[in-house]
């Protein structure tokens, strides 16, 4: 047998020299040509230049602000310049790029071309939006200018690029993968202008019930953090309290960016190996849900104490005007009493619903699978590798489920230790800590073997009859239900609805609340969960059989 | 070291070459969902051969291809290329071979030179060789002057010559140039013939497709039919034409100078008749007899007083050879 063409060195250089990679270097010539850059270059120099003089010069000659404050006040209106150009411009232009490259078939040139990966992503990341980053260098002289004037601390300023930077490189990774989605040049485009609306603006909003790690994929805390002792009324930002730990606000912005772009590579580089793979490993996803629930929790749990995870308007009433947290307790008490009993239930559908997510990034298609019971034929393998994307996702579902759980009832622990709970009229059953984790494991459960067994068509169907209906009829009938009959009705149907169930499996284990309340939440608890148990292995047993029948099919192939 | 790597490829060609095909598919099938593109198809290639694959659309071909190029996983079988499982080792693989689409793609924003410098850079071909291996490719497509002018500017054919020069950069020992032809011009077309015979004349193995018959005999050194999926048959082109032959009636047409419908029936009446359509003065006969035949048959008519402005056997299509195939079989 002759040498394997294995073995054969290709030169490439290494992926960090970017400057060398062909796919920057195309897009160096073909996005910097003259003609249409210096009709770009223009523009920006122009509108930076108004906004210069508008937000630093203007205010010294004729209102009152010293030096500083006008420097620091242009750099933040530079900064909204330079991100709108590399965040928005720059992402839209990664999306509809990519999507060209992969309609017009140039990808799949790309795709055979003995780059590694790492290369041909880095080569794309940095290539495709090599016109937006050569318009910013030309809004750094003015920003020169306003450094040196102002005399503002470089330091500051690098630690405002220093997550800035990242934050960018994330956005173009999720221009990136909405390209890689998305086979239609605009609408890839769009999507990723509407990723980054939900990034920058949507999901930071919810810091303010608790998920406050959110709010660290934008550039706005660092912002205020750095420039708090320049600009009039911007605030100190607290470093993140993190565990036990207090992390700089740079630093922790940093991390958190640094985290979910790894993932998105993790994704790219997956989809440039194979376009049919999963987006997620099996192992890896597990690994990354629980690097999640991790952080979630660390920046979650140490604002229980003081009563910061409940909504701002109930901050203000205790922390700031009177800090004796005691008194606060008992002044709040009646008006935390229902943000409590909706707090943990908010968390365990969060879970669950990340839990189906990272399910439905696994789960094996049925043609996926017989190609692999083929393939493994064909090797003489024994198995499918557990890892393996055409294996079953029934392990690594529950395996999923343990974690959620796990931090389900570790979030629900720190809630009733708090200084809020103590004294309050309720309690939460030991029995709560068994059963509240099957809320997460039915189902997920049933998601995945519907999933595995049929494709999201499969799914949509119960999903949408099993779940939403009944949801929505149930909040129909207990908005307009006076009677206690029709209000019991609308319970227990509700119950039924899976993203329900971590709501009423915590109420229904709670003491002394509002006593008719939790007796119809944990009736309507029990019967579902019956319901559900009752499903469950028949859909397993069709999974089982499913299983056997596709291996009979390609044994007979 | 860097300047190894073309030495190192050309060394493991020349190995490559002396054992085994350079092309290997065995019992290969492609499922879309519920429909199967490519049934069990079984072809081998040895290097220095220029196969043809021959069939309508629809037919497999542009499957095929893609299973070889990677691109696509077959439901099963086994695909080899120099040598490498292409399922196992697709990275490797990949070395191996270039691949021209069918509609091959060229970048719009791209000069042509730019666009042959990124991948000769992709495919790891030394930095002091890059320029001239760009020049040598654009010459054998005979593409040189174009190579400062904007690939969206240039016609169907030379997209596609520059999608072959493209190919050409790494010295692949196996191309797979699905319907290169098409849209090319008669002088195109020529030069495409004496590129790919020149190629294979240095041990380059040649997949190559079309729905053209004609097109594809004069090149290859074998063919196959493939159909529905399906290879009907393959061999060398005057094999595989023989085997036809002997299975094929001819179409003749017959151009009278107004219509007559005793023609109709006197040429309905002939023993070799096998059917006959008339659309006024035009008659178009499904002809079992050989050349002979047709002389005998002209002679026959024009004794008979016929007024015959032309008298002609219509080119076999690709259509005509599946029909008279699936007849036969």
């Amino acid at each position: 047998m002759s040498a394997s063409p294995t073995t054969r060195s290709v030169t490439q250089p290494p992926a960090w020299q970017i400057w060398r990679n062909p796919i920057f270097i195309r897009y160096c010539r073909s996005r910097l040509r003259p003609v249409s850059f210096a009709a770009w270059a223009s523009i920006i120099l122009v509108f930076t230049g108004f906004v210069f003089f508008m937000s630093f010069l203007a205010p010294q000659k004729w209102g009152s602000a010293s030096v500083e404050e006008a420097a620091g006040f242009a750099f933040v209106t530079i900064i909204v310049v330079q991100c709108g150009l590399l965040m928005f411009k720059g992402s839209f232009n990664m999306a509809t790029g990519i999507t060209r490259e992969g309609v017009e078939g140039i990808l799949d040139y790309q795709r055979l071309s003995p780059m590694s990966p790492l290369s041909k992503a880095l080569g794309y990341l940095f290539g495709l939006p090599v016109q937006e980053w050569a318009l910013f260098a030309l809004t750094l002289p003015f920003l020169a200018y306003i450094l040196y004037t102002g005399d503002i601390p470089l330091f500051k300023i690098a630690k405002v690029y220093a997550v800035m930077l990242p934050a960018v490189m994330l956005y173009h990774m999720t221009g990136f993968l909405a390209g890689m989605v998305v086979k239609q040049r605009f609408l890839a485009g769009f999507l990723s202008q509407i990723l980054m609306v939900l990034l920058y603006f949507i999901l930071p909003q919810l810091s303010n019930i608790g998920y406050v790690f959110f709010e660290y994929l934008t550039i706005r805390p660092v912002l205020f953090d750095e420039l708090a002792g320049i600009l009039p009324n911007w605030e100190l930002q607290e470093p993140v309290r993190f565990y036990q730990y207090h992390v700089p606000v740079w630093l922790f912005s940093i991390g958190m960016q640094l985290s979910l772009f790894g993932i998105f590579l993790i994704i790219v580089l997956r989809k440039w190996r194979n376009e049919n793979a999963h987006l997620l490993g099996k192992h890896a996803a597990v690994g990354i849900f629980a690097g999640g629930l991790a952080v979630f929790l660390g920046t979650i749990l140490p604002l229980i104490p003081d009563g910061k995870i409940f909504p701002p308007f109930m901050r203000d009433n205790f922390t700031s005007a009177e800090p004796d947290i005691a008194d606060a307790v008992v002044k709040v008490r009646d008006m935390i009493e229902p943000q409590t009993l909706a707090m943990p239930g908010v968390f365990g559908l969060f879970v669950l619903i990340s839990i189906c997510l990272m399910v439905s990034f696994i789960t094996p298609a049925r043609d996926t699978r017989m190609k692999e019971l083929r393939r493994m034929r064909k090797l003489g393998w024994k198995k499918i590798p557990s890892g393996a994307d055409a294996a079953t996702s029934l392990p690594h579902t529950l395996a999923l489920c343990l974690l959620g759980s796990v931090a389900w009832m570790v979030f629900l622990y720190s809630l009733f230790q708090c200084a809020w709970f103590q004294g309050m009229a309720m309690d939460f059953q030991s029995m709560g800590w068994l059963l509240c984790p099957l809320a997460l494991f039915i189902p997920a459960i049933l998601f995945q073997q519907l999933l595995e067994q049929g494709g999201f068509k499969a799914v949509f169907i119960p999903t949408l009859y099993g779940w939403v209906v009944p949801l929505l009829i149930a909040i129909i009938i207990l908005s307009i239900a006076d009677g206690l009959v029709l209000r019991r009705l609308g319970y227990y149907l509700m119950a039924v609805s899976g993203p329900a169930l971590p709501f009423y499996a915590f109420t229904a284990h709670m003491d002394g609340t509002v006593g008719l309340y939790t007796f119809f939440m944990r009736g309507a608890f029990t019967i579902s969960m019956i319901l559900y148990l009752c499903i469950l292995p028949l859909v397993v047993q069709k999974w089982i059989q499913y299983h056997r029948m596709l291996k009979d099919q390609t044994h007979h192939d | 070291m860097r300047t190894t790597n073309d030495a190192k490829l050309q060394a493991t060609h020349a190995d490559l070459a002396s054992d085994q095909a350079a092309i290997q598919l065995t019992d290969v099938r492609v499922d879309y969902g519920a429909t199967t593109a490519v049934h069990g198809l079984t072809l081998s290639v040895p290097f220095g051969e220029i196969y043809g694959l021959i069939g309508p659309n629809g037919a497999g071909k542009t499957s095929s291809f893609k299973v070889l190029a990677t691109l696509l996983e077959p439901t099963y079988g086994n695909v080899h290329v120099c040598g490498i499982d292409v399922a196992e080792e697709p990275e490797a693989a990949r070395c191996c071979f270039g691949y021209m689409p069918d509609l091959a793609p060229v970048p719009t924003d791209l000069k042509c030179g730019e666009f042959l410098e990124m991948f000769v850079a992709a495919y790891g071909v030394p930095r002091d060789l890059q320029k001239q291996r760009v020049a040598d490719c654009l010459e054998k497509v005979r593409l040189t002057e174009k190579r400062h002018t904007f690939c969206k500017s240039l016609s169907r054919g030379m997209m596609q010559r520059l999608v072959l020069a493209k190919c050409l950069l790494h010295q692949p020992k196996v191309l797979l140039l699905d319907e290169p032809a098409s849209g090319l011009d008669p002088a195109s077309r020529v030069a495409l013939r004496d590129t790919l015979r020149d190629l294979a004349r240095d041990g380059v193995a040649v997949l190559i497709s079309s729905h053209i018959l004609s097109e594809l005999s004069e090149l290859c050194t074998q063919i196959g039919i493939l159909n529905h999926g399906r290879l009907l048959d393959s061999g060398p082109p005057d094999q595989v034409a023989k085997r036809l032959g002997a299975r094929t009636h001819r179409i003749l047409e017959i151009q009278l100078h107004a219509p007559c419908p005793d023609t109709f029936e006197f040429l309905s009446g002939l023993s070799h008749t096998q059917s006959i359509k008339a659309e006024g003065p035009e008659l178009t006969l499904d002809y079992l007899g050989d050349e002979a035949d047709q002389v005998a048959l002209l002679r026959t008519l024009i004794e008979r007083g016929y007024a015959i402005r032309s008298f002609s056997e219509r080119g076999i299509t690709i259509e005509d050879v599946i029909l008279n195939l699936e007849e036969a079989s």
